[in-house]
């Protein structure tokens, strides 16, 4: 197993390297660069790039975006601590996998490593997203709506791990001829700005009680306008009473067995997350 | 003088709601956050006018409420405001007594052309 850490600081490498000792994992290579101009030839299909976010967001986008250029199948995650979250959508934006929380904890870095890999070698199957635009139709319009805001969406992609790129994220259970889940994860900053522009208000820069509240009822009316277009496709679902999590590098299960798909938004100059997890009911795929 | 009776689990919605109230001069409004919640206010508030209600809640959802407001009351005005936008939920919503029926998201300016007739 090939790892390449980009970090600015000596001690993340060292740290890496320590996770898998500390799991008995042998056969690891980690090397380290302070920068992308550094890992030129160092990055092949069998590598796992790890980004420090230590830097600025557009710095380590940069990064991730080098990372990718030199090899298009390497896979690349992002170690980001708790003062950082919320920032790491550009990574994502410019091709990271996935996030590790820092202080690393030995066994999610492990296993969020070997994930990666696996799936970058795996051949996948075709997935089928054909139910995936009226839910970002339904995103666009809540986001009009009711904020006044528009919603550009900038990318999409498959996501296997359960943590969350936003602060907060209000998750709608689906049942019914298609079984799954839809999230809308948001920054701090952004669901206070959403929340306070529904209500005309200034809703300050915390996650109160009134802005996780507003972001249940944003992924009520996505789930909602979602289901009425769907009607008589075999996506189509029920909905019940949303609830909404929080907290740096949350995590939300999703349907075992059925691709996640993340789409990222992209609104006044910040990001946001639709996750996507929806089959019909009967298959077992 | 109308006095409008809001109810939906979501305080953000409600706060909407009252909001978009308040611009068209009506401030006399009471809440509630499910079914439940809603006919106890209804009962302590005889004189409601006009009842705006959801209909995904916890406890008791909007259209269980409203068939209960019907047992007693076939004339206050009942208006849903969900997010269940499908034709089928419209025509359920209207066959259990409702008068009309507002889909989220809104604009302020739909919801106060659809309260007009409703309210003088
Ligand atoms: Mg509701």
């Amino acid at each position: 197993m090939k790892i390449l850490v980009i970090s600015n600081s000596g001690t993340t490498p060292n740290m890496v390297r320590g996770a898998f000792q500390q799991l008995n994992v042998s056969n690891v290579e980690v090397t380290a660069v302070a920068a992308d101009d550094e890992i030129n030839g160092q990055v092949t299909a069998e590598t796992c790039v790890l980004v420090d976010w230590e830097y600025d967001p557009a710095v380590g986008a940069g990064m991730v975006k080098t990372a990718k250029e030199s090899c298009d199948k390497a896979p690349v995650l992002i170690l980001s601590a708790k003062a950082k979250a919320g920032t790491t959508f550009a990574g994502m934006k410019a091709g990271a996998s996935g996030v590790v929380n820092k202080p690393i904890d030995a066994k999610d870095l492990v296993t969020a490593v070997a994930k990666a890999l696996k799936n970058a070698t795996e051949k996948k199957p075709a997935v089928n997203v054909e139910f995936i635009n009226p839910f970002i139709d339904a995103t666009r319009n809540v986001f009009s709506t009711m904020c006044g805001m528009e919603a550009h969406r900038k990318k999409l992609f498959l996501k296997d791990d359960h943590k969350m790129l936003g602060d907060v994220s209000g998750v709608m259970g689906l049942t019914g001829a298609a079984t799954g889940s839809v999230v809308v994860s948001l920054p701090k900053a952004l669901a206070c700005k959403v929340v306070g522009k529904m209500l005309g208000m200034d809703m300050g820069a915390e996650l109160n009680p009134d802005v996780c509240d507003g972001v249940g009822e944003v992924i009520n009316m996505i789930a909602g306008q979602a289901k009425a277009m769907l009607v008589k496709t075999k996506y189509h679902f029920t909905i019940s009473i949303p609830s909404v999590v929080s907290g740096h590098g949350h995590e939300i299960t999703h349907r075992k067995g059925t691709p996640n798909i993340v789409v990222l938004f992209e609104t006044e100059g910040m990001d946001f997350a639709l996750q996507v997890c929806l089959a019909p009911t009967e298959s077992n795929d | 003088m109308a006095k409008i009776l809001v109810v939906d689990d979501s305080s953000t919605m409600r706060r909407i709601i009252t909001n978009t109230l308040k611009t068209i001069g009506q401030e006399n409004i009471v809440e509630a956050a499910d079914g439940v919640e809603g006919l106890a206010t209804l009962t302590a508030n005889p004189d409601v006018t006009l009842v705006l209600t959801d209909w995904n809640m916890p406890n008791m959802n909007g259209l269980d409420f409203l068939t209960k407001v019907r047992e007693s009351n076939k004339t206050i005005p009942v208006i849903m405001i969900t997010t269940e936008a499908e034709k089928q939920n419209v025509v359920t919503a209207i066959k259990a007594g409702a008068n009309n029926y507002i889909v989220k998201p809104f604009t302020p300016e739909v919801l106060k052309e659809k309260l007009a007739d409703f309210l003088d």
